[in-house]
């Protein structure tokens, strides 16, 4: 799979990453980083803990980090659940937090097929 | 009186010789004279009584005529014998457009302004007005001077006047009621029919989520049954994982949905290339068409400006869900066509693009493609095990409103259907592409392609580089072509073969180029689709590349650039002047390590240093602890822990570090709404940037401050 293909699949933007990180090589090496940064897990404990700014400050440095490396679907639900995490912890939280989990596990996923750690 | 007053009386009152009248009669005359002189009084107290009644009712009348010319009411009084009029209130020019004259002649010319005829009393009608009664009719009336249309409220009532029945029209008017009840009507209907689709759409939404629900519930219950057939449970969690990434598609829905209607949906403008931007699409459709044996071409007319800029997300999104419509309403082994046309490019740098995505699926209903566009609206009969909220249209629709541009639809049922979406986007600026095309090896392109069209189009795109862009229709005749030009010393740079021609493959066409002509130019193939299946027999012909098709010129230039690498001054410049990051040191404030380091990383490529803090409060010490000048700019994140951006921009600024004050400070944040940028300068920062940082923009910004900074050049 090339980098273009992934971000396609994940529903991002090669060109934005591209522009804003460099070449594929560069873009590989951040995607590489990305799944062991504690961002996702620090929201993950916030949504335990169930503390409303916690959960809006991880999930706006995930949303940035998003941003950074162009991943675009993951920054949309990242950004949905900040909005609605200023406004409260609410069934609406809950269920954007699990889009989150979703959209970044897809993405953790597919960098690791891409970069051949799993078959 | 005495008798010589009286003589003289009667001489003045009646001309009679009072002289002559013997003394015995005077008492007798005297008598008269009182009874003449009481008379008289009387009658000029009559008199004088009624100047007073005929003074009183001028004034009523002047008073009466005020009010009437005043009022927008109309009235006239006519025998109930003969339909005389007897008065006409004289407004009754300016409020209906005819003369007193002509009502005063003829009662039915006010009948004949009436717009419903049918509607004005007839005589039988008034005949049965019973004596202090009335009569209603609401009507509406054409002012005969101006023709605007008027309603009045006519009451017609029964009298008895000065011994006489008479009729009395009143005519008041109604228009602007009337015009209210009419919105509020049509209010009612909208209110009523919003209701009615949002409860279809409840209904609907109902079902569509307890769909996936059940599913989500019922493999969840058999993975608890299953536990111990890991491969059962792998399929159970596949089912799951789908049915939970419909719900998301249900609800994104509603929430982006809810978000464009109270207007919080910002543009994210930027540079992207079409060529791109279809590329991506392509590798998001093309699975879908193929996995329904569907049809799928994409196909591009006179596009000669690749990069645009606009919010490339919302444009991939709009085409996205019409595309995925057609797939998902075109039945197999359908066809799905996706079409950009450059309509026009004016004189300055606007683009104004067409884009239509056409099927020859199930179609629409005329019916339904009245409220396409609506919420919470779905074609009745593919609702049935097709899934959708019924707002993909409406959140498109917003979209391209948003964008100021415009979407329509046409289509049939059982035949197919295009929607077209025009939209102006600005060309980016493409000096380098003209620079490029002057250093390329690429002075001449020979074109092949069996379809004309393409061939033309090609060459409009190709106008403004300076290359010259001959082409060809088959194999043999592109054969003949290259021949003559090496013959003629003046050989193509470049050869762009279709995959697929009537009369030879491209792969043959390359094969005899490659055989038949020394030294022969690079070869690329022109291909709609993936190409890898075909790579290998390519390579082996001699083909030197692959170009996909619609055709750009930045994918023609990409191959170029790779082909050329003989030629070092190919490498393309760096745009802008000289490095302003160079030599600069940052302070930047971010918690996310993985962030950090990515600015880190990028502001080193522009050989500028960056200290890194966790937090607000760490920035903060920092700049106490260094000496004066040795921190150029902060850069400073807004949502942290422990002390927040906003918070620390201030206590910089409140700090006794000689450059607190002054130091150049930017917020940097994921928003960039009017209130981020409002509170970053509110605290202190004096500009925002938005993540993701474009290095672009930071080096504005950078010196558009350092500039700023007392005029002082900051970097030594």
């Amino acid at each position: 799979m090339t980098v273009k293909e992934f971000y396609a699949v994940i529903g991002g933007d090669y060109e934005g990453a591209v522009k804003c990180l460099g070449d594929d090589l560069a873009i590989k090496k951040w995607l590489l980083k990305l799944s062991a940064d504690p961002c996702f897990q620090e929201l993950q404990d916030a949504m335990s803990k169930g503390k409303q700014e916690e959960i809006a400050r991880a999930a706006n440095t995930l949303k940035a980090l998003s941003l950074n490396l162009s991943l675009t679907k993951l920054g949309q639900s990242s950004r949905r659940l900040e909005d609605a995490a200023r406004s409260g912890i609410t069934m609406e939280t809950l269920v954007l937090f699990h889009a989150v989990e979703v959209d970044y596990a897809a993405v953790v996923s597919v960098i690791d097929k891409m970069l051949g750690q799993i078959e | 009186m005495e008798t010589s007053e009286l003589r003289l009386w009667l001489k003045d009152a009646a001309g009679f010789d009072g002289e002559s009248i013997p003394g015995e009669l005077v008492p007798v005359f005297e008598a008269l004279r009182s009874k003449y002189e009481a008379e008289a009084q009387k009658q000029r107290d009559a008199l004088a009584e009624l100047a007073k009644t005929i003074r009183q009712l001028r004034e009523q009348r002047h008073l009466f005529t005020l009010l009437v010319n005043g009022t927008s009411d109309m009235f006239v009084m006519f025998s109930a014998k003969n339909y005389q009029v007897e008065y006409v209130s004289p407004n009754i020019e300016y409020l209906l457009g005819l003369s007193m004259e002509e009502v005063k002649k003829d009662i039915r010319r006010i009948s004949k302004t009436a717009v419903q005829l049918d509607l004005e009393p007839i005589a039988e009608q008034l005949r049965a007005i019973p004596l202090g009664g009335s009569i209603q009719i609401l009507n509406e009336h054409i002012h005969q001077r101006s023709g605007e249309r008027r309603w009045y409220q006519k009451t017609v009532y029964h009298f008895f006047i000065n011994d006489d029945h008479k009729y009395i029209l009143v005519m008041s008017e109604r228009t602007s009621e009337m015009e209210t009840q009419k919105r509020l009507e049509i209010a009612m209907e909208m209110a009523e029919s919003a209701n009615q689709a949002k409860s279809n759409f409840l209904a609907n939404m109902s079902h569509d989520i307890r769909t996936p629900m059940n599913a989500i519930i019922g493999f969840s219950n058999l993975i608890n049954h299953d536990a111990e057939k890991p491969v059962k449970v792998r399929e159970y969690a596949r089912k799951i994982h789908s049915s939970g990434q419909h719900l998301l598609s249900l609800i994104n829905d509603v929430l982006d949905m809810s978000k464009i209607e109270s207007g919080k949906t910002a543009l994210n403008i930027s540079e992207f290339h079409l060529s791109q931007l279809l590329e991506e699409i392509g590798i998001v459709v093309n699975p879908q068409a193929k996995a329904k044996k569907q049809d799928f071409e994409v196909l591009a007319h006179g596009i000669n400006a690749d990069c645009v800029i606009g919010d490339k997300t919302r444009i991939n999104q709009i085409l996205l869900n019409l595309l995925s419509n057609s797939v998902k309403y075109t039945p197999e082994g359908g066809q799905i066509k996706l079409i950009i046309t450059q309509k026009q490019r004016s004189g300055g740098k606007m683009s104004h693009l067409r884009f239509q995505v056409a099927d020859n699926g199930m179609g629409m209903s005329p019916e339904y493609l009245k409220v396409i566009f609506d919420s919470f609206t779905r074609e009745d009969e593919a609702v049935s095990g097709i899934q959708g909220t019924g707002l993909g249209m409406a959140i498109t629709k917003n979209l391209v409103d948003l964008m100021g541009g415009v979407i329509s639809v046409e289509s049939q049922k059982n035949q197919g259907t295009m929607f077209t979406v025009d939209l102006t986007l600005q060309a980016a600026e493409t000096d380098s592409d003209k620079n490029f095309w002057d250093r390329s090896f690429v002075k001449r392109l020979l074109v092949v392609d069996d379809e004309e069209d393409i061939c033309l189009d090609i060459e409009a795109a190709m106008a403004e580089t300076g290359v010259d862009v001959v082409h060809a229709t088959d194999g043999r005749q592109a054969i003949r072509l290259a021949e003559l030009a090496l013959k003629e010393n003046n050989p193509y740079d470049m050869v762009l073969l279709d995959w697929k021609m009537p009369d030879m493959s491209g792969v043959e066409a390359a094969r005899l180029i490659k055989d038949e002509l020394d030294g022969c130019a690079p070869v690329a193939i022109l291909m709609a689709y993936d190409w890898s299946d075909v790579e290998d027999e390519a390579f082996a012909a001699g083909i030197d590349g692959f170009l996909p098709k619609p055709f750009f010129v930045t994918n023609l230039r990409a191959i170029a650039k790779h082909l050329d690498s003989q030629n070092p001054e190919l490498e393309e410049q760096a745009e802008g002047s000289e490095n302003i990051l160079s030599g600069l040191r940052f302070l930047a404030a971010e918690d996310n390590e993985l962030n950090a380091e990515i600015l880190k990383e990028l502001l080193g490529l522009e050989d500028a240093e960056c200290e890194l803090a966790e937090n607000g409060k760490v920035a903060l010490d920092m700049l106490m602890e260094s000496a004066p000048g040795y921190y150029d700019m902060i850069l400073m994140d807004v949502k942290m822990p422990v002390m927040d951006g906003y918070t620390a921009a201030r206590a910089i600024r409140q700090c006794s570090h000689p450059d607190g004050k002054t130091i150049p400070m930017a917020a940097m944040t994921a928003s960039a709404f009017d209130e981020d940028v409002h509170q970053a300068l509110e605290s202190g920062m004096d500009a925002h940037i938005a993540k993701p940082v474009d290095m672009n923009i930071l080096k504005g910004t950078v010196q558009q401050l350092l500039g700023n900074a007392d005029g002082r050049d900051r970097r030594e």
